[in-house]
């Protein structure tokens, strides 16, 4: 859906923005919970395969 | 192994499934042997081959169905970056598998997982540490995601109607109006496509990384292999370096070379589906690229631009069936009626707003298209299309359409 992909560059956006405020050796971990949060979005919330964002 | 990720909802399943691709990354690095290679390759593909091609598997030897098994949202590229990283470790372009964090972000980094681009392990994992905040590289990455979104919310969002309308009646529409419906899709697959490229290469310039090209003027290439070198470019550089290079390339006899490129093509079409149709699409670029260095009239862009444009239309169609028909009633009474005409138009909106619709996506696409041909003279005005970018989206953004072409592969 389209409002998905405004979501999906809004959440892109605060993960950017934490990314850069974090300390150093913390943003592989900002990266890292990303992935775990997009990736249950897409997979889990959605049913299995589906998609919330895009 | 991989199976794991299969499992429906399996959110844990697919962080164990990185763990153990990580693990015999690990594992390959340490012995690095062509049987190594195969076992780690075969469990990388299996599940991508299990869940796509599991309709053309005899239901006795397996049934996904009874597994509860599902197709994991980006399976396809994610596929792709382990082989790739696999490959690069075999070969020796990277000294030891990278650390497990590293290779996990590598595999499944949020902007890059459901379409790409493709990037390489080496050049993934040495940014990894020194990416930063850069001013210079931030307005960039700004400007791609809003040039990404015009070119989804007006442009390809704006053309699917249309071209949903002409698929769904391609039997009763005038010819006219299925020439309009083709072109109209290769502007969509290409607005569509580099739109999402342009926006997940925007956010990774935002975080302060540098992504891979995926785009660069593709309709304005001249011949089938420029238009490869220009079209999802990290695909066909992944296919160019792990399936045509090592199948021989062209350093090899002329049979052979125009198998490897057909073979190479085939893998192509496979990968981005299971139909005859993405197989026809594949062999008929493959035969092409091998036309395109032996016929100069091929390397004509408007001539490798309509070639390219017939093509999408298997790609777009269910089934082979609908292709052929269409290709039947698009040369069959090809009209200019002023009847023709008027169905061509109309079919935009389907009432008085026809015109008025019909001129707003044809300015998207002029802008694209400007926006284009300033690139492809390396000519740089950002400011004046920043503008005319943040005007468009406001005013006709298309929300409420359908999710990107792309996520589905």
């Amino acid at each position: 859906m389209a409002e998905n992909i405004l979501k999906f560059v809004a959440f892109s956006l605060i993960i950017a923005a934490v990314y850069h405020v974090v300390p150093r050796s913390l943003r592989k971990c900002v990266l890292l919970v990303a992935n775990a949060v997009f990736y249950v979005s897409i997979s889990t919330l959605a049913g299995g395969g589906g998609s919330v964002f895009c | 192994m991989s199976v794991f990720l299969l499992l429906r909802g399996g959110g844990v399943a697919f962080f164990a499934d990185i763990f153990l691709s990580w693990l015999l990354a690990k594992l390959l690095a340490r012995n690095r042997n062509r049987i190594a290679l195969t076992v780690c390759i075969t469990l990388a593909v299996l599940p991508l081959v299990l869940t796509k091609y599991a309709p053309f598997i005899p239901s006795t030897l397996f049934a996904p169905e009874s597994l509860a098994l599902v197709a994991m949202a980006g399976i396809s590229f994610y596929t792709l970056r382990i082989v790739s990283c696999y490959a690069d470790i075999y070969a020796g372009k990277i000294d030891d598998a990278p650390g497990f964090a590293d290779y996990a972000l590598y595999v499944s980094l949020f902007t890059q997982i459901l379409s790409g681009p493709i990037m390489r392990v080496k050049d993934f994992t040495g940014q990894v540490d020194s990416a930063g905040f850069d001013s210079g590289r931030a307005s960039q990455g700004a400007f791609l995601i809003l040039s990404g979104l015009v070119k989804k919310l007006v442009v390809a969002n704006m053309a699917a109607s249309y071209v949903d309308s002409v698929h769904a009646r391609i039997s009763t529409l005038p010819a006219l109006c299925l020439w309009m419906g083709a072109f109209l899709y290769a502007v969509q697959i290409y607005a569509d496509f580099s739109g999402y490229s342009d926006i997940s290469n925007g956010v990774m310039l935002l975080l302060g990384f540098r992504s891979t090209e995926n785009f660069s003027t593709p309709y304005f290439a001249q011949g089938f292999g420029d238009f490869w070198r220009r079209w999802h470019i990290s695909l066909s550089s992944w296919l160019r370096d792990y399936v045509y290079i090592p199948l021989g390339g062209s350093r090899c006899s002329g049979v052979r070379h125009f198998v490897n490129l057909l073979a190479t093509f085939a893998v192509s079409g496979l990968w981005h589906g299971t139909g005859g149709n993405f197989l026809f699409w594949g062999l008929c670029h493959g035969l092409l690229v091998w036309l395109s260095s032996k016929l100069k009239l091929i390397r004509n862009p408007a001539i490798t631009f309509l070639l390219v444009m017939l093509l999408w239309i298997p790609f777009r169609a269910s089934g082979m069936s609908q292709a052929l028909t269409y290709y039947a009633r698009m040369f069959a009474g090809l009209s200019l009626s002023t009847s023709a005409i008027t169905s061509m138009i109309v079919l935009f909106t389907g009432d008085n707003t026809c015109v008025l619709y019909a001129c707003v996506l044809f300015a998207g696409i002029l802008a694209m298209f400007l926006h284009d041909m300033a690139a492809f003279m390396g000519k740089d005005c950002p400011f004046a299309f920043t503008m005319l970018f943040t005007v468009m989206v406001i005013l006709f953004g298309r929300m409420g359409e359908s999710a990107f072409i792309y996520a589905r592969f």
